[in-house]
């Protein structure tokens, strides 16, 4: 198959066109986000712009050291945005955050990378860049979603949490309805998403492997490796995310620390 | 003869607000205390002290002559039993709230107190096609009578309880005062507006005359 056109930079302006419409029906309707929407559409296109440029320096070097720092950057950046996107103090809970957010995209990163495309080095730019950015998108939204209901759900319900300890339940005991919530929220858009992918959805990934010139029966085959790494990703970072910052978020007796929040 | 409950200069404050200071109290084996005082004098933060749940800013509390802390509470938690003024239980039926605490590992060999689960609703005036309804769509006299039970088939030796009767009519009411302050070997400590209580119990403290405020 042939490789994607390119795609020229005034037509590229051309697309921004698209934008008119929504934009007319936000004036129209005076709901306000007109500010919110501009500055979106300003960073995502410097950030892109930036990343762009960034990834063709990085993939043209391929220093696997370089790639690795790169990652860190990824993992640091998805950590504290999940610790300020949950409400939670980021200095308490950055390092338990950063190890669980590292572990559970290294795992699906090293079966993806090293398994299934079985190539050599594990830290090969043109791969583990963009697959580590899909995993690590994803697990922002579901830690966002599991570690912030986990302890706000806590708070919410502190009687029904306390009264557990009161009738002698350990503090794995007691949290264990609020894990088994937490979890439940954070995985049940990745599974829906799975079971209708195809269906309903052509995601980004396979839609850019096809524009990129690939087969869509390779295209298929990568979509099913990244989505099972993407459930896996999530699914880890979420539970060891709680795992580790509970540590740090009650005292000696099991009561929920206030001061975790900000 | 070594105390239930031992309390030695307990002072307690919530958000910078000494609620009462230097509390020294001895509740011995079986005896039933009554917590009076003014609303904000400290009542339910006290029960909370003993559980665990507050930390004094300083004083000894000693239960069953153990010294209450991070290193005992898990252990002493499983002599005392808890029912909070608005009891939250959870969520579920009434069967799986009652059933709950017999899957902590603490409570796993107690699980045939169940078996008073008909009984002991008989006792509260309540019926067992409550078991099968959800906790959420119970009125707030049932949620405590509930909250109770469940205390109740705990079999602890200590029983803090903080305003149970509150949402109950008469005869709940009897029954309930029947039940923890009619003898028996369990130490009751209770906070309660009720007048009738007053004349049941063996010890009144009144915190408001531990309070700093005039």
């Amino acid at each position: 198959m042939n490789q994607a056109i390119d795609i020229q930079w005034v037509r590229l302006t051309l697309v921004y066109l698209l934008l008119i419409i929504p934009l007319a029906a936000v004036l129209w309707y005076r709901v306000p986000l007109m500010g919110r929407i501009a500055v979106a559409c300003a960073r995502m296109t410097v950030q892109l712009l930036f990343v762009g440029f960034y990834l063709q320096i990085i993939i043209e070097r391929d220093n696997s050291w370089f790639n690795l720092a790169w990652l860190i950057v990824m993992i640091v950046v998805a950590d504290v945005s999940v610790l300020r996107g949950c409400g939670f103090r980021v200095r308490r809970f950055w390092l338990p955050l950063f190890i669980a957010l590292a572990v559970g995209v290294a795992i699906p990163l090293m079966m993806l990378i090293g398994l299934a495309l079985n190539r050599p080095n594990l830290m090969e730019a043109r791969y583990v860049i963009p697959i580590a950015g899909m995993i690590l998108g994803n697990c922002l939204r579901a830690n966002i979603v599991g570690i912030g209901r986990f302890y706000q759900d806590i708070r919410r319900s502190e009687r029904a949490y306390l009264h557990s300890l009161a009738q002698g339940a350990s503090l794995a005991e007691a949290v264990r309805p609020f894990v088994r919530d937490a979890f439940q929220a954070a995985l049940a858009p990745t599974t829906a998403t799975m079971a209708t992918i195809g269906l309903v959805s052509l995601p980004g990934m396979m839609t850019g492997v096809i524009l990129g010139g690939t087969d869509p029966s390779t295209a298929i085959k990568y979509q099913i490796a990244i989505m099972l790494s993407i459930f896996s990703g999530t699914a880890i970072t979420v539970f060891l995310g709680v795992q580790f910052t509970m540590k740090k978020s009650f005292d000696a007796y099991g009561v929920l620390l206030k001061e975790i929040f900000a | 003869m070594t105390e239930a409950i031992e309390i030695r200069g307990l002072t307690v404050q919530v958000a910078q607000q000494v609620l009462f200071r230097d509390l020294t109290l001895g509740v011995s084996k079986g005896r039933k205390l009554l917590i009076s005082g003014p609303s904000g004098s400290g009542k339910s933060t006290l029960l909370k002290c003993l559980l665990g749940f507050h930390q004094p800013s300083s004083g000894r509390i000693q239960i069953d002559g153990t010294e209450l802390s991070a290193a005992t509470v898990w252990r002493q938690r499983r002599s005392l039993a808890y029912v909070a003024q608005e009891p939250d239980l959870g969520t579920g039926t009434v069967q799986e709230i009652l059933e709950r605490p017999y899957a902590y590992h603490a409570n796993r060999a107690m699980r045939r107190q169940l078996e008073q689960v008909p009984e002991r609703l008989a006792q509260f005036h309540l019926t067992q096609d409550i078991l099968a309804k959800d906790i959420t769509s119970l009125s707030g006299g049932e949620k405590q009578r509930i909250a109770l039970i469940s205390s109740i088939l705990l079999d602890r030796s200590i029983c803090f309880l903080d305003e149970v009767t509150s949402a109950l009519d008469r005869p709940c009411r009897q029954a309930v005062l029947d039940f923890f302050l009619g003898g028996g070997d369990k130490t009751v400590l209770l906070v309660s507006h009720d007048p009738d209580v007053q004349q049941r119990v063996d010890q009144v403290i009144d915190l408001g005359s531990f309070s700093e405020r005039t």
